[in-house]
């Protein structure tokens, strides 16, 4: 089920609206319940057989949660913590990589490995990594009691499960524990509809129409020529923003109805300055998660820390949220490239002092933004390095007949543009929103 | 373990954005300068580090992202 299909938004969110409100009235814990149905029916919706996959999960990181939490020894609970984090990842390793594995493997020593053609569960990227997150916080000591209604609706919440934000277990909880968020808040319904209908135009109207001219090109890159690239790389560009911020809008709207307030995702990541600034204004909880479960973790453990460590670090992790994305070399490339950009701002940061132009920096930084996303939306190098060819003017010039019927997909690449360089982003929309209620109350 | 006055992380701080101390206070955040990215923050930790003799812990890192964050946290 997809939030802009119309199942959900005529039946199952109305319904699970009205119950949440109503059942609040009479039990303190009907809405953990309801929300926890309502979670494993919208993800068994898209393939029943798959589902138990996500409840050993949940039972699975609920007991080792509550084990890490007890008064053992640290060493013991450490222990621990490194199985279930191994788990998780060996979990997902067999859904996601298996095929991917045994092809580099076949590859490399020329075997014949067959493929186990494994269904991929929905939301497992993003469970995985909320899940690691929640261990870790557990052996922090910054989770103290959690009951198994909660650990369940806190993986399961629906709004945020198919594509985040990643969230923390605390900045839930204490919403979900709210009893005041089981009254109707008129603000908060009216604000999530207009976010909701944000992310739907954008979903629809822009990365939809987007995707078909994507599509059309990336299957017929081997000849595309200047314009036809650079067409092509930027609508892709803008299609993923869209679509992704979109569904994200959607997800916080939705949640919004429910007076919970998800972690902000996106912050105009498109006018950034620099790679640095992209990864704070892009995706804002995987480079958070990112950063704080791997990167600063990883830095601590060394015995002695200079520049040059740093820098192979940060290239690893990017390796690793390349990785996430998918079970392709391309998505390697992807994180790779990014990793490269993240070392060459630091490396410019720290021998120069000369600050760019920022309007300078934010036409380089895009322009390096939509090169990555070549790799990313490719089926394969070949075609990758096609289209970035055909940017670079190396397969020819058609400018007139080319843009002869072109002229839907320009005007939406146009609003699109407008949209995002000029326009603040829904998060600025909330905050404003909600500064404004303040004042009239 | 050694103390540290808030002049001296505000200073920490300077030194490794790159911003003059005087327009750093205590209600300063990480959000407010560009130049306070991860990098920085490890530096800026490392360096507390060092001058107070007092470990703070990976899952601090991300935490102590602010001026008044810092002082609360060395308190």
């Amino acid at each position: 089920m997809l939030f802009h299909s119309p199942v959900f938004l005529f039946l199952f969110l109305p319904i699970i609206l009205f119950l949440y409100y109503y059942l609040s009235r009479f039990s303190k814990f009907a809405h953990e319940y309801l929300l926890i149905i309502g979670g494993f029916f919208f993800y068994a919706w898209w393939n029943i057989y798959l589902s138990p996959i996500i409840i050993i999960s949940i039972i699975f990181n609920f007991y080792f949660g509550n084990l890490i939490k007890n008064d053992l020894h640290k060493n013991y609970k450490k222990k621990i913590l490194f199985f279930a984090i191994f788990f998780n990842i060996l979990f997902l390793a067999i859904f996601k990589y298996a095929d991917f594995i045994i092809e580099n493997i076949n590859f490399l020593f020329n075997s014949n490995i067959d493929l186990l053609n494994l269904p991929f569960p929905l939301a497992m990227s993003f469970f995985t990594f909320q899940t690691i997150a929640y261990l870790v916080d557990c052996y922090d000591g910054n989770i103290k009691r959690t009951r198994f209604t909660q650990y369940s609706l806190f993986i399961i919440f629906f709004p945020q499960l198919i594509a985040g934000p990643i969230v923390k277990y605390n900045h839930m909880m204490s919403q979900f524990d709210d009893q005041n968020n089981r009254f109707i808040n008129r603000q908060n319904i009216n604000l999530g509809l207009v976010i909701i209908l944000i992310g739907l135009f954008k979903k629809i109207i822009l990365a939809d129409n987007l995707a078909i001219f994507v599509e059309d090109g990336f299957s017929g890159s081997q000849n595309l020529e200047f314009f036809a690239s650079w067409l092509t790389s930027l609508s892709f560009t803008f299609q993923i923003y869209f679509d992704f911020s979109g569904y994200v809008d959607m997800a916080t709207g939705i949640a919004l109805l429910f007076n919970i307030r998800l972690p902000i995702n996106f912050d105009s990541p498109y006018k950034a300055t620099s790679i640095i600034n992209f990864w704070q204004k892009w995706h804002i909880t995987l480079a958070n998660f990112l950063t704080n479960y791997i990167y600063f973790p990883w830095v601590k453990s060394l015995k002695k820390v200079n520049f040059l460590k740093i820098m192979i670090i940060i290239f690893f992790v990017f390796l690793i949220a390349g990785i996430w994305h998918g079970p392709s070399w391309l998505f390697v490339i992807f994180g790779a490239l990014h990793g490269f950009g993240l070392i060459t701002n630091h490396v410019y940061r720290k021998l120069f002092d000369f600050k760019l132009n920022k309007y300078i920096a934010c036409f380089l930084t895009f322009n390096y933004i939509n090169l990555t996303f070549v790799f990313f939306r490719s089926d394969n190098l070949n075609s990758s390095l096609s289209i970035i060819k055909g940017m670079l003017g190396l397969n020819g010039f058609e400018l007139p007949s080319y843009f002869q019927d072109k002229t839907n997909i320009l005007i939406i690449l146009f609003i699109a543009l407008i949209i995002v360089f000029c326009f603040k982003n829904t998060s600025y929309l909330i905050d404003k929103f909600k500064t404004e209620a303040k004042k009239e109350t | 373990m050694s103390k540290i006055d808030l002049e001296q992380i505000i200073s920490i701080v300077s030194k490794h954005i790159k911003v003059e101390a005087k327009n750093i206070n205590i209600n300063s955040k990480s959000k407010d300068f560009y130049q306070w990215d991860s990098l920085a923050q490890v530096n800026i930790i490392l360096e507390i580090e060092k001058k107070t003799n007092q470990e703070i812990g990976a899952n601090k890192m991300g935490e102590l992202t602010s001026i008044k964050s810092i002082v609360n946290h060395l308190k």
